[in-house]
């Protein structure tokens, strides 16, 4: 009697929640991919949830898990801050075709940093890629303190950290010490799984790395400028390509993203989409140097029922929802941006 | 183990029709669990193969570089992280968990035993997340990293192997402990009172007498508790520093197969042939050494139960008969007796001691977690939704009754009929391979049987690459929870059956009943409370289970609203949010982590008084 009193209760739950669905329930997205713009997108679903009761339900995984999980068709769409390459492209075409590539979020990443009380620390790309090439091994190396005189760096070991698994902040980060290190350009190399030298702690999504930071005495990471400011980590001022020391900031990234766009996007993976740049160490005196963006990915052909819905949604994020960005730290898009994404998503078709 | 096979009584006329459906149904539940292992096996292998196949070329056991974008997949360091844990938690937890387990058996008081017998299921019903987050915070960041940091180890963070080895330790005493109490238990009293009787001390005889005897089922408990060690994933995962680089030394970070898996499986799709079949062949090798393992113990435990003569040690006899033993000068025979009485005084405040640090561990989680979680549950974390202000985690409560009940609503009919098949039924050839497979499945780890039901409902293996795929579900992660349930469902409902005496089911026959009618009015009945306990224990383990639901039911903002949809959970959650940085998230991980560990212990604890200790004894199935 009892066993049946306790099956019958868990059927009547299951029951009740598969039953709670209902006929004029909100239409839910499945959707995952990048940390990297997870805070934004999280408000953004609070936000349209409760503007026009659609749910957009974001896993942040990181940038490889959009990728694979989108060519999966595990999710509706996906996001990354690394648009695909020829490789991952091929393999979603043969998947389910084309896929659209819209920016959403532009943001800088910070490079944060755990050493008692300093708050803030000059760096160069150079110097950074040492850091990541072990090369620099102690937070008094001479190379250090000559950016920062005056400033009592500790004699203390230096733990870099950087992404486990497959991440666009990675391949955002690597991109911009490649270009400023022949060195690191040849080993790791541009990549959003790149192979660091032995010493170099890896954690898992732009959390984990802010969380071993954070946590950590002596260690430096690379996240999303949100993950910093709104964790309360210190992080780096860095010297641009124009030699001028820039903290990031909306307005820093802003300046970058003006400067990139006025570059014709000649190389891959930027080349494959007609709306991905390339925003890391860009030229002017204000920008900062390590920008990219979050795009996101969805099939050129969707589904009659999910497709408009989830290209309202793009289209709601790039116009309204872009006045949560500077709240979250995140650059507005240009407008110019804005508008040839719009119309790039009227590509987009429904069957 | 605890009944003793009776002759089977078996029903006087000629089944009818019911009784023929009856018996076909419970030896298709009893196929099916045949079925299901061997396609887990099966999956595994047809998804590993394009790794299995290129075995050399891709360096997998010959290599320690892991670099995916060069295709090259050396994974020793991996293997490395699993044997070094593992050995780590095995050279804590043997002689403190066989310490402990002589102490409980031969000089703890009744009262003191049972008190410590129940700490100890306590301790082994803490979800293995909850293990991890506390190891993380308490035992690497609050216990290592000074330590580490007062010698001058490079290792600011406390995580590594060492950290992922204790922690292990901890997870693997209670059961350690508890097997080696019950073969401590099983030695015949005659031995110890021989040994006494010829004037040795407690000690002696626990060494020289008691130890030995139960040799072989200590042995064999290590080698279940090894299994275990190198299968968990949530504890290891969270604090052994996922390095990519084959480190050694004490401080030295690294990572461990199931660790990797569930950290990369999702990041690959059904086009990344070979990362993701690597993967899935590292998870094959798990699944082989835990196998191994398992094998390996419940041989040695059934040789040992089994009745014996021991061949006596060789005497060599003395011819001459006028040989006579001289006797040893009386001082020295008091001193042998005074150092004997010292060294038994010794050891036996060591083994006091390896008992007190084997429940040490429960009462620093359970109070860590209080402290850390009590004050952030609030009504609102029972109410509202994780982007809600304030955030709360009512849809992941939800989805994990949603998961375990779907989970429950799978495993406990199909393990019943299977119970009464094998309890039932013994004369049938199928029974012993279904046992056997049964216990085999009970040791699989969860990651391997997440990546399974991946195979079968998230991502089906058989669709060809750019079909749609059915993506991320209650039913996937309820399918794999109800998978880890099967075994202990089936174990505990089978001890329970074979507790009812076989008078019952004679004076049943006698009054005409067929064998369904005794089974499902006489027997059913009869042990329905033990059943209950059993399926209640296993409810209270899959409810904290975590690392088969990151790669099935994945997690959801939302209310899950259809069983198709992603599902949330609370030990998701625990886990998602232990390893991010925000005050307000961490302080919604220690809310659910204590509440997760409220839900469990209770249900554990609630379990245990309500039925009574026999029929826990009965429906224990560790």
């Amino acid at each position: 009697m009892r066993r049946l009193l306790v099956l019958g209760s868990f059927a009547a739950l299951v029951a009740l929640v598969s039953g709670c669905g209902g006929k004029n329930a909100a239409p839910r997205i499945s959707a995952g991919g990048a940390t990297f713009v997870d805070p934004l997108i999280q408000k953004w679903s609070g936000d349209y949830k409760a503007a026009k009761n659609v749910e957009i339900d974001y896993v942040a995984k990181g940038s490889g898990y959009g990728i694979s999980n989108l060519t999966s068709r595990n999710i509706d769409f996906g996001c990354s801050d690394a648009p695909m390459n020829a490789k991952e492209l091929a393999k979603a075409k043969e998947a389910g075709g084309d896929v659209v590539h819209v920016p959403v979020a532009i943001g800088a990443v910070a490079v944060i940093f755990n050493l008692d009380g300093i708050k803030d620390l000059k760096l160069t790309g150079e110097v950074l890629a040492d850091i990541y090439l072990r090369k620099i091994t102690k937070w008094n190396d001479a190379k250090i303190a000559a950016l920062n005189p005056g400033l009592g760096l500790p004699d203390k070991p230096i733990t870099p950290t950087a992404r486990s698994g497959s991440s666009g902040t990675s391949a955002i980060f690597t991109e911009y010490l490649s270009k400023r290190s022949p060195e690191f350009a040849k080993t790791p190399g541009t990549s959003k799984e790149p192979k660091f030298p032995e010493g170099v702690e890896k954690k898992p999504e732009n959390n984990g790395v802010a969380e071993f930071v954070k946590a950590t005495s002596g260690a430096v990471g690379y996240v999303e400028l949100a993950f910093a400011k709104s964790n309360d980590i210190a992080y780096a001022t860095m010297i641009n390509k124009a030699g001028k020391p820039v903290k990031p900031d909306p307005a820093s990234v802003t300046s970058a993203v003006d400067e990139a766009m006025k570059v014709k996007q000649d190389k891959e993976p930027y080349s494959l989409h007609p709306l991905a740049y390339s925003f890391t160490d860009a030229a002017g005196d204000g920008s900062y140097p390590i920008v990219g963006a979050s795009y996101a990915m969805l099939f050129k052909k969707q589904p009659k029922d999910k497709g408009p819905v989830i290209v309202e949604f793009l289209k709601w994020a790039m116009s309204d929802g872009q006045k949560s960005a500077a709240e979250l730290h995140y650059a507005p898009l240009p407008a110019e941006l804005a508008k040839k994404a719009q119309e790039l998503l009227g590509s987009v078709t429904f069957e | 183990m605890s009944s003793s096979p009776a002759p089977e009584a078996s029903p006087p006329v000629r089944s009818s029709f019911g009784d023929r459906a009856f018996l076909s149904l419970s030896q298709s539940a009893g196929v099916f669990v045949l079925s299901l292992a061997a396609a887990m096996v099966a999956v595994l292998t047809y998804q590993a193969w394009p790794a299995l196949s290129r075995f050399r070329e891709l360096q997998i056991l010959s290599s320690t570089d892991w670099n995916p974008n060069e295709g090259v997949y050396g994974s020793l360091l991996f293997v490395y992280g699993t044997v070094a844990t593992s050995v780590i938690a095995m050279l804590v937890a043997v002689p403190l968990g066989v310490g402990a387990a002589a102490y409980l058996s031969e000089v703890a008081p009744p009262r003191v035993r049972r008190t410590c017998s129940f700490l100890l299921e306590l301790l082994a019903a803490i979800p293995s997340v909850i293990f991890g987050f506390w190891a993380l915070e308490f035992l690497a960041r609050r216990g290592l990293a000074p330590t580490f940091g007062f010698f001058g180890l490079n290792n600011t963070s406390g995580e590594g192997i060492l950290a992922a080895g204790l922690v292990l330790a901890v997870m693997i005493l209670p059961y350690i402990t508890a097997l080696s109490f019950d073969v401590c238990q099983a030695v015949p009293r005659s031995q110890r009172e021989g040994s006494l009787a010829l004037g040795a001390t407690r000690w002696q005889t626990i060494w020289n007498v008691v130890l030995p005897f139960a040799r072989p089922g200590i042995i064999a408990a290590c080698f279940l508790a090894l299994g275990r060690a190198a299968g968990e994933t949530m504890a290891v995962t969270m604090v052994i520093g996922n390095a990519e680089y084959l480190r050694f030394g004490i401080a030295a970070t690294g990572d461990s197969i199931p660790s990797l898996i569930a950290g990369r499986l999702h990041e690959t799709s059904a086009a990344d042939v070979d990362k993701r079949a690597v993967l899935i062949a590292l998870g094959l090798l798990l699944l082989v050494i835990t196998l191994v393992m398992n094998v390996g113990a419940r041989a040695l435990l059934r040789w040992a139960s089994k009745p014996r003569a021991r061949p006596g040690r060789a005497v060599s006899v003395i011819e001459d008969p006028n040989y006579q033993l001289a006797p040893a000068p009386p001082e020295q025979t008091v001193r042998a007796r005074k150092r004997a009485a010292r060294t038994d005084k010794a050891m036996m405040v060591v083994l006091w001691f390896c008992q007190l640090l084997t429940v040490v561990p429960l009462f620093l989680i359970l109070g860590y977690i209080t402290y850390k979680g009590a004050g952030h549950v609030s009504t609102t974390f029972f109410t509202n939704l994780p982007n809600d202000k304030p955030p709360g985690l009512y849809h992941a409560l939800i989805g994990s009754v949603t998961l375990v009940g779907l989970a429950a609503a799978f495993a406990i009919p199909v393990g019943m009929l299977a119970a009464i098949f094998l309890s039932e039924y013994k004369n049938y050839r199928l029974v012993k391979p279904v046992r056997f497979v049964s216990e085999m499945l009970g040791g699989v780890p969860s990651i391997v049987i997440g990546v399974f039901a991946y195979a079968i409902l998230v991502y089906p293996f058989w669709f060809a690459v750019g079909q749609k795929g059915w993506g991320y579900s209650a039913w996937a992660g309820g399918f794999a929870l109800a998978i880890m349930m099967l075994p202990v469902v089936i174990r505990s409902a089978e001890e329970s059956m074979r507790l009812v005496p076989n008078s019952l089911r004679e004076a049943s026959y006698a009054l005409g009943a067929s064998r369904r009618q005794t089974v499902l009015k006489v027997v059913i009945p009869a042990a329905l409370p033990a059943i209950i306990t059993g399926v209640l224990l296993a409810v209270g383990r899959v409810a904290g289970e975590t690392a088969p639901l990151i790669l099935t039911a994945r997690g959801s903002q939302f209310l899950p609203r259809l069983l198709s949809d992603e599902t949330p959970s609370l030990p998701y959650y625990v886990y998602d949010f232990a390893t991010k940085p925000g005050e307000a998230q961490k302080n919604l991980a220690w809310a659910a982590a204590f509440v997760l560990l409220c839900v469990v212990l209770l249900l554990n604890v609630g379990t245990r008084l309500l039925a009574g200790k026999r029929v826990v004894a009965a429906a224990r199935a560790d």
